[in-house]
């Protein structure tokens, strides 16, 4: 997908949907964004990590090392109340948004 | 798999964070690219290509340093007062030693990497540093082969050497009854007193007769230095110089080996040297040479010195003044300050056995050298060396200065972006120290083998003297200190400056690409000044250069005093057989009618020593009617010649008449003197019928007959000296020479000398043989030498010189294309654009310039002593030198000044 910027607004609106339903690593939040949107919305690496440890930061998600024998070393995050409250905030501007984009474009919603 | 987590921690410049969390990102950021790689290998790709895929979903780096900017502030080392807290905060936080080993592994690694990309430039760098290091090693291990060994000798700290003193005449030889009394007096503070002199014998063995060289010594020579024999036992004292005991032997450990094939059988045997059989008691060890700058092949005691053949007269003779050396061990708790104070005080009691107005000199072991008389000349001439090649070694590391900073300037978006991505300066000025540290460590190394090569080139100069002289050169431990000090300074200190100005870049700026050049402006004035300097040393270098050379050029043709240009000279020793003067002169005057009868020899003669060479004998001379007056008694060297000498040296008597046979022993003494020597004794007045007296003679006094013409006798480059010849045959030498004018070529006839000397007397060979060009060589071994090295130095200097103007000019050429560019499209011409190019890099050349000879000029001076016939401040030289450098200025600067005039300018300013 083209939208840079888009893509840039929309991140941690995505990141916090994703681990709304359990906690991942990252390379999963990464690779399930790209699997859900049919390869159009892809992250690198060295993208979404910086936004993982802004999250972090901001308290929404909070990370920890797991360790599972026959597997690697990885890092799991999951969402914090604060997180969740975060979430619903911005699924609600989001909505807001695309409407009010959608409406002064003239494109119909269903 | 690839190893991520080293992949990250190589490509992740975070070295401003804290280790911890450093590494904790590096450990999420491979852990990712783990997962993405197991995948795609069990989707079926490659490794390869699961490799790639991995690399493409990490996407930038910029990308990551970019959004954690702000993020990590928390996590950032804090600055800290100056750069050595915040190294040792970085120190400690990086886990210590590891760590930093890590570190500088991957600095290597990334210098490495850096170096394959531009492999020019290394080569370039490592070779100039490898030529000016390369020089600097052999000039300093011929130093300290000189100077600073120590001596082959136990404890050579305690050691003291004492010479006698007149005037200033500092280092004069001892004589052996003197000696005697001084060893006696000052036993309080010296547990050995000792002394020796070179020895030369002729050995025959089996119908052959050969030179050998050694020292005869007191039989305490050994046990004074805590010599151990190889085998057998070494002299002792009060058995081996009894009177009336058996002369005896000490072989050198080559001499055994290479004539005795170390046949430990030897022992015992007789050896003969000039017909007395000496009995071998011991060998010496191989890691004792002797005292003398040569290898001993033998010792034998003063007693039983062969040149002495057998008459003691010189060792009672307070007026023979012969021994080379006298050395002493001081006592334990001995200082040196009680040491001299105990020589002082036996002083009178000397003098009343020997009356003169002379002291006695005595040198600490630290200022011990080769002998006293040489030391001063050679310590001044090495240094004068050092100073060169240093000189030489400072303009390499100009150009590795100005070369590293046109780097640091090429490489600015590379600086600036690592710095942006939070590297730490300290960090990026420890990755470009490693790179000139790399590029210096190299170019040491490479310098070894160079030093090596030089010091081969070195050993081989056997300068043209009979006695073969000793220099050990080596990559010994101090050598090799030495060039590693030199290299690692070079690298740091050069290598820092370049450092230094890169990492203070104006970020911003620097990443907008063009207007990184502005930025690079202090840069470059930096690099103007590297490149005035380096013309400027270049020049001094290239001065003094050139004046050595016109110096040879006139030591060549400098007149010595005689005209004898084609002949040849012998000289004979007949103290190896003869004890008698009757025989040996005898056998002087047969020897010089057989040469004279040889094929082409037109004249022969006899003297004691030739001008020009190696041997000098000094005295003073005194108007006996006039004793005591001042500048009544003068300095002067003297030699005994015969009535043919002036003839056939072509030397014209200026007033009163030559020698002739009726000049005999036993008739009035006669001298003639030369025309310094005249003026300075009498003035205008004649000097023909004047009494003289000399202080070797005593009481003998001698008439002036004749007035010969002034020549050089020491040097060719000598002031006007005084010197007085007389005949041989009122005063004795068991060593002459006979000097030959030949007709012919000489060099053929030497043979025929030695087969003459055989058939006259097989037990006494020639000492040495050699034309008279030949002979003059001597004197011009150093020029030479000095002109060989100095020329090679200056070549170096101008090359070097070359290099860095030209990489200077076509630097600042591509700098500034774009302003060239615009010049040309505002309608300059092509050549007002090589005028504007030219002018910049001449300016920087003609300042080098006068910098340069301002510093030849003034330093001149010290030179002055080491010139013949030409003056420090010679006009021709300095002409000649400005000439050549401004005609390799032209040509640095013309490449890049026509590269930058047939520029496009449209594609320069499309470029913007």
């Amino acid at each position: 997908m083209g939208g840079e910027t888009l893509k840039k607004g929309s991140a941690e609106l995505l990141i916090l949907t994703m681990l709304s339903e359990s906690s991942r690593h990252g390379y999963e939040i990464g690779k399930l964004i790209e699997l859900r949107s049919d390869g159009r919305i892809q992250f690198h690496i060295s993208s979404l990590y910086p936004i993982l440890v802004r999250m972090q930061k901001r308290g929404w998600i909070s990370g920890r090392w797991v360790e599972q024998p026959g597997q690697r070393r990885r890092r799991y995050y999951q969402l914090t109340p604060k997180g969740e409250t975060a979430l619903a905030e911005q699924r609600r501007e989001w909505e807001e948004f695309s409407l009010a984009v959608n409406d002064v474009i003239g494109l119909d919603h269903a | 798999m690839p190893d991520w987590t080293s992949f990250i921690r190589k490509n992740l410049p975070l070295d401003a964070l804290r280790h911890e969390r450093r590494e904790e990102i590096i450990a999420e950021i491979s852990s990712q690219l783990e997962e993405s790689w197991v995948e795609a290998r069990a989707r079926g790709l490659s490794d390869a290509e699961a490799e790639a895929e991995a690399l493409r979903r990490l996407g930038r780096w910029e990308d990551l340093v970019a959004g954690l900017e702000g993020l990590e502030a928390d996590n950032r080392i804090p600055p800290a007062q100056d750069w050595l807290d915040r190294t040792e905060i970085e120190w400690k936080n990086r886990g210590g030693a590891a760590a930093i080993t890590a570190d500088l592994g991957r600095d290597l690694g990334y210098s490495l990497r850096t170096f394959r990309r531009s492999p020019g430039f290394v080569l370039v760098a490592v070779l100039s540093l490898a030529l000016g290091i390369g020089v600097n090693t052999a000039i300093y291990s011929l130093f300290q082969s000189i100077f600073l060994r120590s001596l082959p000798v136990e404890a050579p700290g305690e050691l003291v050497e004492i010479y006698w003193s007149e005037g200033n005449f500092t280092c004069g030889p001892f004589s052996y009854a003197d000696y005697r009394d001084l060893r006696r007096l000052t036993s309080g503070v010296f547990s050995d007193l000792v002394t020796y002199d070179i020895s030369i014998g002729v050995h025959d063995e089996g119908g052959r007769s050969e030179y050998i060289f050694g020292e005869s010594v007191t039989a305490n020579y050994f046990s004074a230095f805590g010599i151990v024999p190889e085998i057998g036992r070494l002299f002792l004292d009060g058995t081996d110089d009894a009177p009336g005991s058996e002369p005896t032997v000490v072989l050198g450990y080559q001499t055994w080996q290479e004539r005795y094939a170390g046949d430990p059988g030897i022992l015992g045997q007789i050896f003969r040297i000039n017909g007395v059989g000496y009995r071998i008691i011991g060998i010496a060890p191989q890691s004792f040479t002797g005292m003398l700058p040569m290898t001993s092949e033998m010792w034998v005691p003063l007693v039983h010195d062969p040149m002495l053949g057998g008459g003691l007269a010189n060792l009672t003779n307070r007026e023979m003044q012969f021994l080379f050396s006298v050395k002493g061990r001081r006592l334990p708790g001995v200082t040196q300050a009680e040491a001299v104070a105990a020589v002082e005080a036996a002083l009178p009691a000397i003098q009343e056995l020997h009356p003169g107005d002379y002291r006695f000199t005595v040198l600490p072991a630290e200022d011990i050298g080769v002998h006293g008389m040489l030391d001063t000349p050679v310590r001044l001439l090495l240094t004068f060396l050092m100073v060169m090649v240093s000189l030489a070694l400072l303009i390499a590391c100009i150009n590795l200065a100005g070369m590293l900073l046109a780097r640091a300037t090429a490489r600015r978006r590379e600086i600036a972006v690592r710095l942006a991505l939070g590297s730490s300066r300290w960090r990026l000025i420890r990755q470009l120290l490693t790179e000139s540290l790399m590029l210096s460590l190299a170019g040491g190394l490479a310098g070894l083998i160079i030093a090596a090569g030089l010091q081969r080139a070195l050993m081989a100069l056997q300068p043209p003297f009979p006695i073969p002289i000793n220099l050990e050169l080596g990559l010994n431990g101090g050598v090799l200190t030495f060039t590693g000090v030199v290299a690692v300074l070079t690298g740091i200190i050069f290598g820092l400056l370049p450092a230094l100005q890169s990492v203070r870049t104006d970020l911003v700026g620097s990443l907008k690409s063009r207007e990184a050049e502005r930025s690079g402006t202090k840069r470059f004035r930096l690099r103007r000044i590297l490149v005035t300097g380096q013309v400027a040393v270049s020049t001094l270098l290239l001065i003094c250069t050139g004046l050595f050379l016109r110096s040879l050029a006139s030591a060549g043709g400098t007149d010595p005093g005689f005209t004898l240009d084609r002949g040849f000279v012998a000289v004979f020793e007949t103290a190896v057989k003869y004890t008698e003067p009757d025989e040996s002169q005898r056998y002087f005057r047969q020897m010089k009618e057989r040469i004279a009868a040889l094929p082409g020899v037109e004249a022969a003669a006899l003297i004691t020593s030739l001008p020009l060479g190696p041997g000098i004998t000094i005295t003073s001379i005194s108007d006996a009617d006039r004793q005591g007056g001042e500048g009544t008694t003068l300095d002067a060297d003297i030699a005994r010649i015969d009535e043919d000498y002036f003839t056939t040296m072509g030397i014209s008597l200026l007033s009163g008449r030559n020698f002739s046979s009726g000049d005999a022993a036993g008739t009035r003494p006669v001298a003639i003197i030369n025309e310094t020597l005249a003026r300075r004794m009498w003035g205008e007045e004649s000097p023909i019928g004047r009494q003289v007296q000399f202080e070797f003679t005593e009481d003998t006094v001698w008439e002036v007959v004749g007035v010969a013409r002034n020549g050089r006798y020491r040097s060719l480059g000598e002031a006007p000296r005084g010197f007085v010849y007389l005949p041989w045959t009122q005063n004795f030498s068991s060593r002459m020479s006979i000097v030959a004018r030949t007709a012919t070529p000489s060099a053929p006839l030497i043979p025929l000398v030695h087969e003459e000397a055989r058939s006259l007397d097989p037990d006494i060979p020639v000492f040495e043989a050699k034309t008279i060009r030949e002979h003059l060589e001597i004197m011009l071994f150093v020029p030479r030498l000095l002109a060989v090295l100095l020329g090679g130095l200056g070549l170096l200097a101008l090359m070097l010189g070359l290099i860095g103007l030209y990489g200077t000019v076509s630097f600042d050429v591509a700098r500034r294309m774009q302003e060239v560019g615009v010049r040309i499209a505002l309608g300059a011409g092509r050549r007002d654009v090589l005028r504007a190019v030219m002018t910049e890099g001449l300016r920087l050349v003609a300042i080098g310039l006068v910098i340069g000879l301002a510093a030849a000029f003034a330093l001149g001076g010290a030179l002055a002593s080491m010139l013949i016939g030409v003056r420090p401040a010679d006009p021709l030289t300095y002409m000649v030198i400005v000439t050549i450098f401004s005609g390799v200025a032209l040509a640095a600067t013309w490449g890049p000044a026509r590269r930058a005039a047939n520029a496009d300018p449209v594609a320069l300013l499309r470029e913007e």
